[in-house]
């Protein structure tokens, strides 16, 4: 079978079906991954049931005073949160680039997947939405 | 071909982090999924909402498991849902009750346009009578039971007619009334929920008017039924039951057991929401000088009436001229005590037949007031009484029961429910006191404790002792297990003897020759070398009973060793009369053939104490016999050892 030959393998939850066999696609190895990345930085405090613990904080500390010690804070809490649900990655490193006058924060997390070599990188761009 | 190579295990546990790891194991058996034990990974999001959709599923089925039935139910609404098909209707608060005199005089005419000429001697109020009472820092309102006649007594010192009436009994609670008009249009589905929690369902009236524009039937009052026997299409009933949120539903008849209600009938329920306990023991300081209870015409409830309007409101009195203050207000039937009682109402079928029976009973319709309760056979008692059934209460308030509450259980608990040849009677409770008094070896050497600490430990821990292991019916007291425990207190308490006397308290009618049976119900020892048992001091006449132109003197009676009783001068020993009284020591039956106790205000109490030794350390109780420690009279001596003795 075809995907006996990826080693991750997961759902992908926008559930947008293949326009042509209708089916819901999967995603395999990186982007696996970096799914699951883009899952766990947006998870807040108690949104998963009996493990109030998975929180990257972000939704909170956005509503903070935006300054040098928040952009920190908020790369330590990803990097964080990262390390201890995600055992896939590792060498983790968070660099967050503010555009004030866009209202927009854009978070790169470079990571790299255990038994592949190459370093990979997945970009979140947080925008005001009114 | 199956998803996974693994099977989802058997049901064994409802806890989300089980049913999840099921999952993820099941999972394990396949390849197409690769990522659902990572935690952020889309399939660990979904496995999540899963396992606990599947734990909510389980926990809400367990939760209508359990409310479904008595023993397991935790809502209220459920246990009473479910204690109503065993027929049983747990009881609603209940109002203390009161009984008092009361006598009015209306000289500036405030209430004249109520009072009703019933005959050419009997006046009636009409409307609800009111009375208040403030005990405790609140306000508490008790309402006339029955409609009250009074009588023309006579006039005031100021010539204005006093009106009066003996005995009327009142009931705590504020009286409401709540109005519903009946609608079927819409189908036979219309509730008629009273909205009021602390409702005495013995309060209950109900009044149904035809219409709103016409007035009939607004004086009938329709009867509360509790069973369908007697009730007729036409019978004007109304059924009472608890609801949810412990509210209470008035619901009538259907046409064929009691009569329906027809469309725009207006149904009018009037009913007193009391206060339960909290109104219990108000007037026990009630005095012609002070009353505690005022009356307020139904004209003005909300406000106070002049008091010229009152003469006085007295409570009545006890045998020994105190005040009967309000007793039997309870709060509203406990879940626990329901599970209890609705299978046990069941098993008598609100018939009091067996011993059992009347106990089961009487404790859930009076448990708010009963500490402990007993019943025997006539058959068994000393003498022999045959067709009556004795119980004894011992009350949570007080020693004993009032003659109200006695009336109330004999007459309006049991009368109606037991077997027509068979008398219920209630006696009191009779107290047997017993005073210990240990001898301690303490061994100094290796004990830590001071011998003042260790008498203080002990007698507290006799105390405790006596409260947990006596002070109820069929409690017997066994010196061998008390002394097994204060050993353990501390091992170096080397050896513990006890010493044990009992008493009994004689409460006399004064100022009258009378006949008392004391029964210790044990075989008796001597005091000291002769006698058996003495009296405390009291007053009585000097030479002989009856002789009222003696003097009064203090006196007290012993035994001879022989089983005669003598009275003595306590001022000079002399003898007084040689055969007062006489005593088996094997029965523990103590007789005194005609004792005159007189009233006296030298002596600070009201009571005689009779003093004895059981022949045996244990001491057993029978009947209405409750065996309570002597708290007062607990004594232990310590003695030191210090050095072994061969």
């Amino acid at each position: 079978m075809a995907e006996d030959t990826y080693r991750y393998s997961d759902l992908d939850l926008d559930f947008l079906p293949n326009p042509i066999t209708r089916d819901v696609p999967l995603k395999y190895d990186v982007e696996a991954v970096k799914r699951s990345i883009k899952n766990l930085v947006f998870t807040n405090k108690y949104e998963r049931p009996f493990k109030p613990e998975i929180d990257s904080g972000i939704n909170r500390l956005l509503f903070e005073n935006f300054n040098t010690i928040r952009v920190v804070t908020i790369q330590s809490r990803i990097e964080d949160v990262i390390r201890n649900y995600e055992p896939r990655v590792t060498e983790v490193s968070v660099k967050m680039t503010d555009s004030v006058d866009r209202h927009t924060i854009i978070i790169d997390i470079i990571f790299r997947v255990r038994n592949i070599p190459q370093l990979e990188s997945l970009r979140i761009e947080l925008q005001r939405v009114r | 071909m199956a998803l996974s190579e693994k099977q989802l295990q058997a049901v064994n546990s409802l806890d989300f982090k089980t049913i999840k790891e099921d999952l993820v194991n099941y999972l394990s058996g396949q390849e197409k999924f690769q990522d659902y034990d990572f935690e952020g990974s889309g399939m660990s999001i979904l496995l999540d909402i899963l396992a606990y959709n599947t734990h909510h599923m389980g926990f809400y089925a367990n939760m209508l498991a359990n409310e479904s039935f008595l023993d397991s139910s935790l809502l209220r609404g459920s246990s009473v849902s479910i204690a109503k098909s065993l027929g049983y209707n747990p009881r609603s608060r209940r109002g203390a009750e009161i009984i008092v005199d009361v006598r009015l005089s209306d000289p500036n005419n405030e209430i004249s346009d109520l009072i009703t000429r019933v005959n050419s001697k009997q006046f009636r109020i009409v409307g609800n009578e009111v009375f208040r009472s403030s005990f405790g820092g609140e306000n508490y309102f008790f309402y006339a039971v029955e409609t009250v006649y009074f009588e023309y007594e006579g006039q005031d010192g100021n010539g204005n007619p006093l009106i009066y009436a003996r005995n009327v009994k009142l009931r705590e609670g504020r009286l409401k009334t709540k109005t519903f008009i009946v609608n079927n249009q819409f189908g036979n589905d219309q509730r008629f929920i009273i909205p009021d929690e602390n409702l005495d369902d013995r309060s209950v009236r109900v009044f149904v008017r035809k219409s709103q524009t016409e007035s009939e039937g607004s004086t009938d009052i329709w009867t509360r039924s509790t069973n369908i026997i007697d009730n007729t299409s036409t019978s004007k009933v109304f059924f009472l039951q608890e609801v949810y949120d412990g509210k209470f539903e008035v619901y009538f008849g259907d046409g064929v057991v009691g009569q329906p209600l027809q469309q725009g009938n207006v149904v009018l329920v009037s009913y007193a929401s009391c206060s339960g306990p909290e109104a219990n023991n108000i007037g026990r300081s009630d005095s012609a000088t002070n009353e505690v209870f005022s009356y307020i015409p139904s004209s003005a409830q909300n406000s106070d009436v002049s008091s010229a309007v009152l003469y006085s409101t007295r409570i009545l009195q006890d045998d020994r001229g105190n005040p009967i203050a309000s007793y039997g207000g309870q709060e509203k039937e406990t879940q626990v005590s329901m599970k209890f009682y609705a299978p046990r109402s069941y098993e008598t079928q609100d018939r009091a037949v067996t011993l059992n029976d009347y106990i089961t009973l009487l404790q859930k319709n009076y448990s708010g007031s009963i500490k402990s309760i007993h019943a025997w056979g006539g058959e068994d008692s000393v003498p022999p009484e045959y067709g009556k059934v004795f119980i004894s209460v011992r009350p949570r308030v007080g020693l004993f029961l009032n003659t109200q509450e006695k009336v109330l259980i004999e007459k309006s608990i049991l009368d109606e429910k037991n077997v027509v040849s068979i008398t219920p009677t209630v006696v009191d409770a009779d107290y047997l006191y017993i005073s210990p008094s240990f001898t301690l070896k303490y061994d100094v050497r290796t004990g830590q404790r001071t011998i003042q600490s260790l008498e203080n430990l002990v007698i507290t821990y006799v105390k405790n002792f006596g409260l947990r292991n006596l002070a109820a019916f069929e409690k017997n007291f066994y010196s061998g297990s008390l002394i097994r425990n204060i050993l353990e207190i501390d091992n170096n308490i080397k050896s513990c003897t006890v010493d044990i006397e009992m008493n009994k308290i004689l409460y006399p009618i004064f100022n009258r020759s009378y006949s008392y049976r004391i029964n210790f119900q044990n075989a008796l020892s001597p005091l000291s070398r002769t006698e058996y048992i003495q009296s405390s001091i009291f007053r009585t006449y000097g030479n002989s009973p009856n002789a009222s132109n003696l003097p009064a003197i203090n006196a007290y009676f012993k035994d001879n060793g022989s089983g005669k009783i003598s009275l003595y001068n306590n001022d000079n020993q002399s003898l007084i009369v040689d055969n007062y009284g006489s005593v088996d020591y094997t029965t523990g039956l103590v007789t005194l053939y005609s004792a005159e106790f007189l009233l006296n205000s030298d002596l600070s109490t009201y009571e005689v104490k009779i003093f004895t030794k059981p022949r045996n350390e244990d001491v057993l109780s029978a009947r209405e016999t409750i065996l309570e420690m002597n708290q007062e009279n607990i004594q232990v001596l310590v003695e030191t050892v210090s050095t072994v003795r061969m």
